[in-house]
């Protein structure tokens, strides 16, 4: 979503702050899970807002455990996609994000972010393929 | 693996975005007929599966919580209390603090006869404005509903007038009743 382990952890705190704190204010509309979503969703928009993505390399966690140079391989690859993703704009890689990596229904990511299912369906539809045609990038 | 160049709409004129689509989401080929004797998109839906795996497998890797991360959670949560800004600031900010704002409240509505009790709790909503949560012990006669709307129009009256804090919600609960002897 941010691209950058520390923006994420400093996001993530946030959050749940402003979670506990609006605990009240959950009213049982959503999943609490979709509501969760929804504060650190809007907490990473936010920020990305106020800050534009810097040149920093996205960080991805590599599996350790795997074979050194298929590692390699595999996390220069991951490294090139999150670059990708990162070329995305923000509403674009939320959408995207909670779909791909999160594993959302439409009508979830709806609700986090805000908008119609057919919204979230265009815009997913259109992270994809802006994504898949900057691949001859990645590398 | 050798993969090189972005991918690109094949040259039979066949849309790439329902080609992801079948890929990503398993949708049903539009021409199911071309699209199996077609070479163009027979190599665009292997292209796209194989960028995808991708996609998968960073979807894949686990993700660990940060180390420390509850504790800090818990550290900002039970530390200094929230705070409410005053608006109109011209020289400098002035902040009250929401113990202050609930000690306010319960003062406003203690003063009233029928309250023999109240405690508050203060919640900052921004923008110069509180939500606060009122428990009462009352005394036994008047109407349960009158008496929390007069709290509620003294605590509002009262604390704004005080702190210049706007109050946008005032939930009160009653929660036991004093009865004359006790």
């Amino acid at each position: 979503m941010l691209g950058s382990r520390v923006e994420a952890e400093d996001a993530a705190q946030e959050a749940l702050v402003q979670a506990w704190r609006g605990l009240s204010t959950f009213r049982g509309e959503s999943a609490f899970s979709t509501w969760l979503y929804r504060i650190v969703t809007n907490r990473c928009l936010n920020f990305r807002a106020a800050r534009p993505p810097t040149e920093v390399p996205p960080d991805v966690l590599i599996d350790r455990d795997s074979d050194p140079p298929e590692a390699l391989e595999r996390s220069e690859r991951l490294h090139a996609l999150a670059r990708g993703l990162l070329q995305l704009s923000a509403e674009q890689r939320a959408a995207l994000v909670l779909r791909e990596l999160e594993g959302m229904s439409y009508e979830e990511i709806g609700q986090v972010l805000g908008v119609t299912v057919p919204a979230v369906k265009g815009r997913i539809h259109r992270a994809r393929l802006a994504l898949l045609q900057a691949s001859g990038t990645w590398r | 693996m050798a993969l090189t160049g972005g991918l690109t709409r094949p040259p039979c004129g066949a849309e790439l975005a329902p080609l992801i689509a079948q890929v990503a989401e398993g949708a049903t080929a539009d021409d199911p007929a071309h699209q199996a004797e077609c070479p163009y998109c027979q190599a665009a839906l292997s292209h796209i599966r194989e960028l995808w795996s991708d996609v998968r497998a960073l979807a894949d890797l686990p993700v660990r919580a940060p180390r420390g991360l509850p504790g800090r959670v818990l550290a900002r949560v039970s530390g200094p209390a929230g705070a409410v800004t005053l608006p109109d600031a011209t020289r400098g900010h002035t902040r009250v603090s929401e113990g202050v704002l609930a000690g306010v409240a319960r003062e406003a509505a203690q003063a009233m006869p029928a309250v023999a009790f109240a405690s508050v709790l203060a919640h900052a909503a921004g923008a110069g404005s509180v939500v606060l949560r009122v428990r009462l012990v009352t005394a036994y006669g008047p109407s349960l509903s009158v008496l929390a709307a007069a709290v509620r129009e003294q605590i509002v009256t009262h604390v704004g007038r005080m702190t210049g804090v706007r109050v946008t919600e005032v939930h009160v609960s009653v929660e036991d009743l004093a009865t004359p002897d006790a």
